[in-house]
């Protein structure tokens, strides 16, 4: 099951084979669950709605198109699921975007002369929570999951220009924050 | 080109996205400039510790995929059933008629599983009065449709009770308009 291309895991996934959904989910249950969380904040909603995501795309795969890559779509539905599903607990959902340009970047310390990076997943795991739900997502999806621009504008629906802007603020963002640390660190 | 730009196709690079002609500005610019050059080192820097802050809580334990498993397998899956097919993903590119063969019967069998719980699932709907879950699911009929008429090519045989009580969701139900 783990080497099976993409065509034949649908396939066997269509045919009720356990085992094909199985490893369906163990592939994707990461993008489901990671979109999932960005959107409605708490692990165990998440973990709810990516098991309803999953189900539902199991149940939908009539409607996926061979040729094309499951995770974009997977992310797709379970963006879709979580945005309806944080939509109906009022939860608020963000400001999508700030306007206009990222600032320029501060000038920065060398990072060469780092020498302790342990609490720096910590603290980029805090900063990330903090920051707008469409920066969080554009970054789990690029730097968690390894999608493209085109994937994650599929994904999310937005213009491919939003995706790169969110992307870009969140990454300065998270850059300055670790360069912060360093500093305060010494 | 100022740093400016550079931030854009230091980020650009990241991503994989850069064109030829801009990786050889970049690359000129950077032979020049330490402030780029110490941010293309705190990206490379934020890449490396991307990984651990973005575990957010999910052990890859085969816990998803026994709930998955259970609720796609059993009939008790009915009410989970109903709240996920109530919610909307784009189908409109779904069009599971036009391969014949081997994939069209596949589809079949999965639109006459996927009939029979729509079916159990309007029952136990009637019987608890989730009239809301069933009209948003029905907000989707015409593609249902679509996929049904292809089920019934493929398969023949006994789905006659599921069959009325969709038509009837298909045909009376009156639909509500986005
Ligand atoms: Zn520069």
């Amino acid at each position: 099951m783990r080497d099976l291309s993409e065509t034949l895991l649908v396939q066997h996934c269509m045919q009720g084979s356990e085992a094909a959904w199985r490893e369906m989910v163990r592939r994707f249950e990461g993008v489901v669950y990671g979109v999932s969380y960005r959107v409605l904040k708490d692990s165990d909603e998440a973990k709810d709605a990516a098991q309803e995501s999953l189900i539902k795309a199991l149940r939908s795969l009539g409607s996926f198109e061979t040729g094309r890559k499951l995770k974009p779509w997977l992310a797709k539905i379970a963006w879709n699921h979580a945005v309806r599903l944080a939509a109906k607990r009022h939860k608020n959902l963000v400001a999508l975007s700030e306007n206009g340009p990222a600032g320029p970047w501060s000038s920065l310390p060398d990072p060469a002369q780092v020498t302790e990076h342990k609490e720096m997943g910590e603290a980029l795991r805090t900063a990330m929570d903090q920051l707008p739900t469409a920066m969080q997502i554009v970054l789990e999806l690029r730097c968690g999951q390894g999608m493209d621009y085109r994937e994650i504008a599929h994904a999310t629906g937005w213009p491919i220009g939003t995706v790169k802007t969110n992307l870009f603020r969140a990454r300065k963002r998270l850059v300055e924050l670790l360069a912060t640390l360093d500093g305060e660190a010494r | 080109m100022t740093c400016r730009d550079v931030e854009i196709l230091l980020q650009l690079a990241a991503d994989g996205e850069i064109t030829d002609e801009e990786r050889f500005t970049l690359n000129a610019h950077l032979d020049d400039c330490v402030a780029c050059r110490r941010k293309e080192a705190w990206l490379e820097l934020l890449d490396e510790q991307f990984p651990a802050a973005l575990s957010s809580g999910l052990e890859q334990s085969g816990e998803l995929a026994d709930a998955v498993v259970e609720a796609l397998g059993t009939p008790r899956s009915v009410r989970t059933l109903a709240s996920v097919e109530s919610s909307s993903v784009s189908r409109s590119t779904a069009k599971p008629a036009r391969k014949k063969g081997l994939f069209s019967r596949v589809v079949a069998s999965l639109w006459s599983r996927r009939k029979r719980k729509l079916a159990k699932a309007k029952r136990a709907q009637e019987r608890e009065g989730w009239i809301d879950a069933s009209v948003s699911a029905l907000q989707r009929t015409p593609t249902s449709l679509e996929g049904f008429r292809a089920a019934r090519q493929g398969v023949s045989s006994a789905v006659s009770g599921p069959m009325r009580a969709l038509k009837w969701v298909a045909g009376v139900w009156p639909r509500r308009g986005r």
